[in-house]
């Protein structure tokens, strides 16, 4: 054997040797048992409702829309997407309350179109991330779709307020890579909002006609 | 840290944006021609590649078009291997390699993918993620008709993966048709795995120029980072005075981002269509 194919073989043989290392799993930081079971108990119970035959379409829906709003601190949430915009808010309790709900109706819209996705899906809290012990946890779970397949890895970035928990934001990791989607929301907005000049009630406008178009696709499909 | 990053680079890997930092507005100084090869890019996409995708999906069952990915992916390996390398990942680039020999081998050309059953996860690499790696920044924001959005520092860095790329050199009577074949399956993949993405974009975005441009910049950020993130470097989230709060927390509520489905999809497809991953 030449030295050349030598040393093209022990390069083979440390990258294989390298393969095996990259199976081991790696350690992990402290876990909140606490954060841990709000996510599985709440995520449990959405999934749940979307599954419940016993209940009609517009039962099911309420019923889940009551839930994510115990769930999600949509609040936070929608001061959150406006970024360094949200400032205006501070101001103007009346823009903050339309703001607010504005938003909330094109998130309920968002997941009305898609409730049946999940319908018979299943999720497994495997682990959490405390960023601020006790009071702000990153909880890392597992979404096993319906009819099986590959789980798809979710995290619920959930804060303490007062004596509960509430959802801030949600990742997604997909093929190894990460997005936030209140961040990518965020992005979303500050790019409209950066196009007229920071003004809250022009994204508002979008979102209203993005909204009554969503709903009326979801009626004509009910 | 990413590994055996040669010490030179160190310094420049501290001025890789964080993902914390990715929440900034994306730099696209041409903003208005990007708007417009976006809209062209809308047209021919609404007048041919999604009717052909969709044709594909409609004639194709499910696992023969996971084999093509499969066998697509398994091509890549040697771009990806060598990206592993550049950036100093000796674990990741074992992973590669065990991955192409696994799969190459019992994955039958790599049409099956029995690596990832065995442990060893499939990831991506390109050049611009080793030109980030190294401290260059993204530059301006390109949108590209037929290939989609990047940015002049990853636009560069796909045409340096063709140096890494054994089909560029590869000699033959029938190589160009087997090049162009390869890119046209791929394309054609790609596409066909983000119809349902595209149709939410179009349907439930305010902006559906910048929501792909954030979904891109969000998701190179973290195939930068590989997908390990820092919960520090995550952003606050301010806290609402309860008076205001209880004046707006009324009603029903949703959340934008648990119905993730549309954003599940569409960052799927953005990962594997604008972030060169198929």
């Amino acid at each position: 054997m030449s030295s050349r194919s030598l040393t093209r073989a022990t390069f083979l043989a440390a990258l294989v040797s390298a393969s095996a290392l990259a199976i081991a799993t790696d350690a992990h930081a402290a876990r909140d048992a606490n954060a841990e079971h709000y996510v599985q108990e709440n995520a449990s119970a959405a999934l749940r409702t979307l599954a419940d035959r016993n209940m009609n379409a517009t039962q099911r829906r309420q019923t889940f829309d009551q839930l994510m709003a115990r769930f999600a601190d949509m609040p936070r949430i929608a001061n959150f997407v406006l970024g360094r915009y949200g400032a205006q808010l501070r101001s103007d309790a009346a823009l903050r309350a339309e703001w607010t709900r504005t938003f909330q109706e094109y998130s309920i819209a968002v997941y009305e179109d898609r409730l049946n996705t999940y319908s018979g899906s299943a999720i497994r809290v495997t682990d959490s991330i405390e960023r601020i012990p006790g009071r702000d946890v990153i909880v890392v779970s597992e979404i096993q779709p319906r009819g099986g397949g590959r789980p798809l890895p979710v995290q619920w970035r959930i804060l303490r307020a007062g004596e509960s928990w509430k959802v801030v934001d949600v990742s997604l990791i997909l093929e190894g890579n990460e997005i936030w989607l209140a961040q990518q929301q965020q992005n979303e907005f500050l790019a409209v909002l950066g196009r007229n000049n920071g003004d809250i009630r022009v994204l508002m406008g979008n979102l209203r006609e993005v909204t009554a178009s969503m709903r009326q696709r979801i009626l004509a499909r009910s | 840290m990413r590994g055996l990053i040669p010490s030179v680079s160190l310094l420049a890997l501290a001025a890789v944006p964080s993902l914390a930092h990715a929440q900034e507005a994306v730099a696209d100084p041409w903003e208005g021609v990007n708007r417009d090869m976006f809209a062209v890019h809308e047209a021919v996409d609404g007048a041919v590649l999604e009717p052909v995708a969709r044709g594909y999906r409609a004639v194709t069952p499910r696992p023969l078009r996971q084999g093509v990915l499969n066998f697509l992916r398994n091509l890549r390996s040697p771009v990806i291997l060598a990206n592993d390398l550049l950036q100093g990942e000796v674990k990741r680039a074992g992973a590669t390699t065990g991955r192409f020999l696994i799969n190459s081998t019992i994955g039958l050309a790599g049409v099956l993918d029995p690596a990832t059953g065995m442990g060893l996860e499939r990831h991506d690499e390109d050049f611009g993620q080793t030109l980030a790696v190294w401290g260059v920044a993204p530059g301006p924001y390109i949108f590209v008709p037929l290939l989609g959005p990047t940015s002049v520092r990853d636009a560069a860095g796909s045409a340096i993966d063709l140096v890494f790329d054994p089909f560029t050199w590869a000699q033959g009577d029938d190589i160009d048709a087997w090049r162009v074949s390869r890119t046209v399956v791929t394309g054609l993949a790609a596409r066909e795995q983000v119809i349902e993405t595209v149709d939410d974009i179009r349907a439930n975005s305010v902006d559906p120029y910048a929501s792909i441009r954030t979904s891109y910049s969000l998701l190179r950020e973290s195939a930068i980072q590989n997908g390990r993130t820092d919960v520090q470097d995550l952003p606050d989230f301010d806290d609402i005075p309860a008076s205001e709060e209880s004046s707006t927390n009324g009603g029903g509520a949703g959340v934008a981002f648990v119905p993730a489905d549309q954003h599940m999809r569409l960052t799927h497809g953005m990962s594997d269509v604008f972030v060169g991953d198929y």
